[in-house]
């Protein structure tokens, strides 16, 4: 399958309480210092240790980010109006739980292969 | 002669009798008050006996009323006597209580400090643990070639006009 072709998109859809609103918060404001991905991955890898204060600062620094703005963001829940729209979208497109995945707007079972088949299917293939 | 004779003989039988016949009045005299004293006339001897039964009646009256007297005051001495024992009883038994209570309140406090030694024992194994997880997750190296090369704006991955869009929405537990 050739580049250039579709993208993919990460929406928040923290609905399991409040570790992971404060996770995907937390997420929002490394965001907001273009480290998304280094914390999207650390949290989604079971990094337990995100979950207190010191070792999310700790990693935090350790992914380069600046950790006094993203404690700011953090603290202040600047990035919380950004999680919860996700979230409302996602429940307005009838999103029943995690992981739900669209290609094109079509709901797919989220899975490597149902995935790729929707795409194949997209492009004619 | 013997007219003289008999009347010497007469006056001396008169003396004679007289002196026996004083003697009589004198020994009944100084008998018969004794035996008016030894001996009390009736009436006497039933004062006598009203006052002994008098005396006896008050006595056994006073007897009794002593004798009552003596009771309560015995009852009341032993009530006195008594408290003082029930007293030391109950004295002894709060102090067996409180003892009991101390002694209790000391295993509460042994026991609890115990749990609280376990759980601090606990705590610290945890904050260990959580240590040792965090310092060997501060060093992992999260893989993330899959998207190498590939333009990451935020929470997209991709050519951000590419015609078609995969969009997940998911938590991060």
């Amino acid at each position: 399958m050739a580049t250039g072709i579709a993208r993919y998109e990460f929406r928040y859809f923290a609905h399991l309480g409040d570790p992971a609103l404060y996770a995907a918060v937390a997420v929002a404001c490394a965001a907001e210092q273009g480290a998304f991905w280094p914390l999207h991955d650390r949290f989604m890898a079971g990094d337990e240790t995100l979950f207190t204060p010191a070792g999310l600062r700790r990693q935090v620094e350790f992914e380069g980010i600046e950790y006094g703005a993203f404690n700011q963001c953090l603290t202040d829940g600047e990035t919380l109006p950004l999680v919860i729209a996700s979230r409302s979208e996602g429940q307005s497109r009838g999103v029943p739980g995690t992981p739900t995945v669209f290609v094109n707007g079509e709901r797919v079972d989220p899975t490597f292969e149902a995935i790729e088949e929707a795409v194949r299917r997209a492009i004619g293939e | 002669m013997l007219t003289r004779v008999s009347r010497a003989g007469v006056v001396l039988a008169g003396v004679a009798l007289s002196a026996v016949l004083l003697l009589a009045a004198c020994s009944s005299e100084s008998e018969q008050p004794q035996a008016a004293s030894e001996q009390p006339t009736a009436a006497q001897v039933q004062d006598q006996q009203q006052q002994q039964e008098e005396q006896s009646a008050t006595a056994y009256a006073a007897g009794e009323s002593e004798s009552a007297e003596q009771q309560a005051a015995a009852e009341q001495q032993s009530e006195q006597t008594e408290p003082p024992q029930s007293v030391e009883q109950a004295q002894e038994s709060q102090v067996e209580e409180a003892s009991a209570d101390v002694q209790a309140e000391q295993q509460e406090e042994s026991e609890q400090a115990e749990v609280e030694q376990s759980e601090a024992a606990e705590q610290a194994s945890v904050q260990d643990e959580a240590e040792d997880v965090e310092e060997a997750m501060v060093g992992r190296i999260i893989e993330s070639g899959h998207r190498a090369g590939l333009f990451a704006n935020r929470n997209t991955v991709g050519d951000p006009d590419a015609p078609i869009v995969i969009t997940e929405y998911s938590d991060f537990l």
